[in-house]
């Protein structure tokens, strides 16, 4: 294949990578199907037989057309820069490969593919995403490299063609080439290539950078952000949960129990969101009433605040969080959290009352992590029961602020109560329990809301495809009454219904359930479907309680991971794009910074390990020298054998040297090793005879054959020309005439020698 | 490569080339970091960090292949105007594992700005004689391999083609830097006027003058070919008696024989007139003029002869070999029109045919004898 064709087919594949990859991080198969189609079917037009170019006006006029298309994307229908970049990128390079190309036209190209690379590379961060672009990478280093053959060709053709005659029909140059070129560009191709990313990898880990990512545009791409399974309120209109999502892996954790890393198994977490206080009756929906109220700022001192310090001394469980896209400020936590650190965000804001978490300002872009820590005992956090009374209070008292309820926080329930009440105190009784419903506390209060939570279990179904209520019905009630199924929002809700029912304090809690592992990574993966909703009960000392009321069996099944190899083969993939995320797309100052930190501590390592063998080496030789006694003959042995060896490294260095002169005098310099030694023996008189006749002011230009020289000696030195030739003949005998080097050859080469320098002596 | 035996004279000299490419790869370079310092954007950063890479690379590779390179120029002796005069170019790698890609090797006329500096004032005629300076092109060398490449080139003019070094220019692996390796490989070629096919029928004409002259005679000797009968002479050989004559006339009767002598063309390039010669054109036909007829004739099988009157050239008196006509065509080929010293005004050579420079760059030739064919070389 020759170089021209060559090119053309790598610049083809590069355009048709680079539009693929970015209809996959636009995720827009039609857009893919379109371009990929009208990007072949140029193949075809252009290089197919009969193929040529379409003319350059109608290229033009595509421009033009592509160009007004931009502008209308941008200025009317807002599209996101990116994207109509993106697209106007695309439409240009698959116009550039239907017209007539020159190299500005094909440089063009693959700048074009460059930029739409770029562009996509800033809307995904998957890892298949990664793959293209490795693949692109690839085939990019071939195309230069076969751009640079093409270009020095071309190069070469217009300079014959300058040096001919006007009429004179000018062929390109044929491609020289030695053995194993195909090979030798692969390798080379690779050790480039390797060397790049080096060097890349140098400057992308030693530049200085911040933690201002304002160009982070990971989360650009509307497709991802509005799958988010976690919602910071709860629908309960229609028939499925409003918090499923997809199988996206929205968060990765790895959690220490005192030190030691959970490893999976059969430990799960909830991971606690958003708390809600109030239902609506009227739209049947779940929300915060104390937004805006009460909010206390807390700044990360040296990347940590500590939340409750009371528990800082006491046994606890750490949890590293890895939000991948953000698309809120929530922090999700374990409930109660009493520390919290992190690099990503500087301050966060933390509610006294539902002790909810989230980030101050806007949440940052890109990948967040963090960590929190819980203690393992709840009961040692402090309760404070005044806590609600000063918040509602200082609300009340702030000018303009909306009216909040009379009824204390999270205790009113309106819909249907006495069938509800009276259902509930008939779920207890059976239990043993009794509950007045006026009272604001009882002692009895976790009990109960354990019994109730227990019912729920038992005498519920657990299901993600529950039928709609009928038309008028409130959900909750449907549910209670009815249904008796559902999922967990309605599980949460109707707990709620009925603890607030016989006036205990409670609310429904969303957030994700963590039960999935990736054996792989070794590390928990939350995905958008664990999203999940649970219930919190208040005690009579203020302090609040987590209860689940849908079967952990049957959330467990829901999201169970797959154990066959599939699975396996998916934990390794998703565990690859983890670590792409983490240490590519996530890169950031704190990430520099942690692997600065381990080059140094490496270095500083090796160093002190190298000083420590020096100083056991210099303290042997010490010992060395005070306990041997050396008479004079062991220092003659000593210095014997260290001028030994010096010389003799010296006459290697010598011999390697010489050779290398020789080897460039006789022209051996293509040869193989073995050749070249052989030659380098056989042909020492040669070497001798330039040498001598160069001692005598008859230098051989390099660019004279052995005959033409000795040919020109008759003119300048007709007494000693007999000998030189004598020896010349020699030398083409045994240099190309296959001839053996025998004693003969030897004795006449000495003659001759001698004779040389017997006429080079005397005079003309 | 070095041709065997010699010893390199002067070490060739290095050097890398950063031109327009270069420059704008730098400042896009630049401009990107700019970008990604103020996006922070990892990609951003990649990129730059790839450039770099390319840019390092771009120094060390080119630099390292073509260090590694010997060359040796394999030229033809002589060339002729507007005929192709391939130069061949002997290339080793000398690298022990870094092949060579993409190199481009090009002629010089000139020699290096350090020795111009020092040197007397440089001689432009090889530039003249060249459209353009030779290039070959060798896609691939392997370590420790040898390659032929073939530069070809057209010359222009005819004169003596001073080559002075050969430059070994390498880009690879992306063309941003090049490194050139020069080399002092001086060589001198002798390129022939142009010589054209003349037409037949002015050939014939031509000819003709040389037999109306007598000049194709018979010549009387112990040839081959059958002439005649006459009375034997004292001194004449044996082995020429014809006995048969003898024995019916009894009289000793020798056969006389006769060898047919080659048609003779001398041709007279006529440059005496100054103020014809300064039409350049019009000399350089006469010129070419004279070459082809000297061609022509001698692939006919004459005897082909040439003076030049006016400046400084050998005559050349007729003769038939390949030799002699080289000699007039590398005499026409060093023909300096400006050097009238000891030139020759007149000769006793007759001449044949005489060519001189005319009007609106033509040039005429004429029988020296009898009539006058005009622009036979246009």
């Amino acid at each position: 294949m020759s170089v021209q064709l060559l090119f053309r087919k790598l610049v083809f594949a590069q355009v048709l990578l680079s539009l693929m990859a970015f209809c996959f991080a636009e995720q827009r198969p039609e857009l893919l199907l379109a371009a990929g189609a009208l990007c072949a079917l140029s193949w075809y037009v252009v290089e197919g037989p009969n193929g040529r170019p379409l003319p350059a006006w109608i290229i033009m006029t595509g421009a033009i057309i592509a160009s007004l298309w931009l502008l209308s994307s941008l200025y009317f229908h807002n599209t996101n820069i990116i994207v109509a970049v993106g697209h106007f990128t695309i439409w240009l390079q698959i116009l550039l490969l239907y017209g007539p190309k020159t190299n500005r036209e094909y440089g063009e190209i693959l700048a074009l593919s460059l930029l739409t690379m770029m562009g996509a590379s800033l809307l995904t961060v998957s890892l298949l995403f990664g793959l293209l672009l490795t693949a692109y990478c690839i085939l990019g280093l071939f195309s230069l490299l076969v751009f640079y053959l093409k270009n020095s060709n071309d190069h070469v053709t217009e300079a014959h063609r300058a040096a001919a005659p006007r009429d004179e029909d000018v062929h390109r140059p044929a491609a020289v080439v030695g053995r194993n070129h195909r090979r030798h560009f692969q390798a080379v191709a690779v050790a480039v290539g390797l060397a790049c990313i080096v060097i890349a990898s140098m400057v992308f880990l030693l530049f200085p950078r911040t933690n201002q990512t304002e160009w982070q545009v990971a989360n650009l791409n509307p497709f991802q952000r509005t799958r988010a399974g976690f919602s910071g309120r709860v629908d309960l209109t229609g028939p499925a949960p409003s918090t499923s999502g997809t199988r996206t892996a929205v968060m990765h954790l790895t959690a220490e129990r005192q030190g030691r890393t959970i490893k999976g198994g059969d430990e799960s977490f909830l991971l606690r969101g958003a708390a809600l206080d109030q239902y609506d009756p009227g739209s049947r929906v779940w929300s915060r009433t104390i937004a805006d109220y009460g909010e206390t700022y807390t700044p990360l001192t040296e990347g940590a605040a500590t939340l409750d310090p009371a528990a800082q001394s006491e046994p606890s469980m750490a949890v590293r969080i890895v939000l991948r896209h953000p698309s809120t400020s929530t922090l999700f936590s374990i409930y109660p959290t009493s520390r919290i650190e992190s690099d990503d965000f500087d301050a966060i804001s933390l509610h006294p009352v539902d002790q909810q978490l989230q980030i101050s300002g806007q949440p940052p872009e890109g990948t967040v992590t963090y960590t929190v820590r819980t203690p393992l005992d709840p009961s040692v956090v402090e309760p404070a029961p005044d806590t609600e009374r000063r918040v509602f209070t200082r609300a009340r008292g702030v000018d303009g602020a909306p009216s909040l309820a009379i009824e204390p926080y999270a205790s009113t329930w309106t819909v249907d109560v006495q069938r509800i009440r009276a259902h509930t105190l008939g779920v207890i009784r059976r239990q043993g329990l009794e509950r007045d419903p006026d009272a604001e506390t009882d002692a009895n209060d976790l009990r109960i809301a354990d019994a109730i939570a227990g019912y729920l279990r038992e005498q519920y179904r657990y299901t993600l495809h529950n039928p709609s209520p009928p038309h008028g019905r409130d959900p909750i009630t449907a549910f209670i009454f009815e249904s008796r199924q559902g999922h967990c929002e309605l599980f949460a809700a109707a707990m709620v219904a009925m603890t607030r029912s016989i006036g205990i304090r409670s609310r429904v809690v969303t957030g994700y359930h963590v039960s999935e592992y990736n054996r792989v990574g070794g590390y928990y993966v939350v995905r958008e479907n664990d999203a999940h909703a649970w219930t919190e009960v208040r005690d009579a000392t203020g302090r609040w309680h987590t209860f689940d009321a849908t079967a952990p069996e049957a959330v467990a099944s829901e999201h169970r991971a797959d154990q066959s190899l599939l699975g396996m083969v998916r934990e390794l993939y998703e565990h690859l794009e983890y670590a792409w995320i983490d240490s590519f797309a996530a890169f950031n100052a704190e990430s520099r910074g942690n692997v600065l930190q381990r080059g140094v501590r490496s270095v500083r390592d090796a160093g002190d390990r190298a000083m420590q063998a020096a100083k056991s080496w210099v303290g042997w030789w010490r010992d060395w020298r005070w306990h041997a006694t050396l008479d004079w003959l062991d220092f003659v042995l000593v210095g014997g054998v260290l001028t030994v060896l010096v010389g003799g490294g010296a006459a290697w260095l010598r011999t390697r040297r010489r050779r290398r002169y020789h080897a460039r005098v006789l022209g051996l310099n293509g040869q193989s090793s073995d050749e070249q030694r052989q030659l380098l023996d056989a042909l020492g008189f040669y070497v001798r005879t330039v040498d001598l006749l160069c001692a005598h002011g008859h230098d051989r230009p390099t660019w004279q054959t052995p005959g033409a020289f000795v040919q020109s000696l008759h003119i300048q030195l007709p007494h000693a020309a007999a000998p030189a030739e004598e020896l010349t003949r020699l030398y083409y005998e045994l240099r190309y005439g296959g001839r053996p080097h025998d004693d003969d050859r030897r004795r006449r080469a000495a003659a001759a020698l001698a004779n040389l320098e017997t006429a080079l002596q005397s005079p003309a | 490569m070095i041709a065997p035996g010699s010893k390199p004279t002067r070490r060739p000299s290095t050097a890398l080339d950063i031109g327009s490419g270069a420059t704008l790869f730098l400042l896009i370079g630049m401009l990107l970091l700019a970008a990604a310092f103020y996006s922070q954007a990892n990609v951003l950063f990649w990129a730059f960090g790839l450039m770099v890479g390319a840019l390092a690379i771009s120094i060390f590779v080119p630099w390292s292949i073509v260090r590694h390179i010997d060359i040796d120029r394999i030229a033809p002796a002589r060339g002729e105007v507007d005929q192709p005069l391939i130069l061949r170019y002997q290339l080793t790698n000398r690298a022990r594992w870094l092949p060579a890609f993409g190199l481009i090797v090009q002629e010089r006329t000139a020699p290096r700005k350090a020795r111009r500096r020092r040197a007397q004032p440089h001689d432009d005629t090889s530039r003249e004689i060249l459209r353009a300076e030779p290039h070959g092109w060798v896609l691939h060398l392997g370590p420790r391999q040898t390659v032929l490449a073939d530069a070809p080139c057209w010359p222009a003019h005819r004169g003596e083609l001073r080559l002075t070094r050969l430059v070994v220019a390498c880009g690879f692996p992306f063309g941003i830097v090049t490194a050139r390796r020069n080399f002092d490989r001086p060589e001198r070629i002798l390129i022939y006027p142009s010589t054209r096919s003349l037409a037949r029928r002015t050939m014939h004409r031509l000819l003709q003058a040389d037999f109306a002259d007598g000049k194709r005679t018979t010549h009387v000797d112990d040839g081959d070919e059958f002439f005649g009968l006459r009375e034997y002479r004292p001194g004449d050989s044996q082995r020429v008696i014809d006995w048969k004559h003898t024995a019916r006339t009894g009289v000793l009767i020798s056969r006389e024989m006769r060898r047919l002598a080659r048609p003779t063309i001398i041709v007279c390039l006529d440059l005496r007139d100054e103020r014809a010669c300064e039409d350049h054109e019009a000399v350089e036909h006469a010129i070419a003029l004279c070459a082809s007829l000297l061609t022509t004739a001698h692939k006919q099988g004459s005897r082909i002869g040439m003076i030049v009157l006016g400046v400084v050239c050998p005559a050349f008196a007729a003769h038939h070999s390949g030799a002699m006509r080289h000699a007039m065509l590398a005499a026409l080929a060093r023909l300096d029109v400006r050097d009238r010293r000891q030139a020759h005004d007149e000769t006793r050579i007759r001449p044949s045919v005489v060519i001189h420079p005319g009007e609106n760059g033509h040039a005429h030739v004429e029988r020296a004898v009898g009539g006058r064919a005009r622009g036979a070389a246009r």
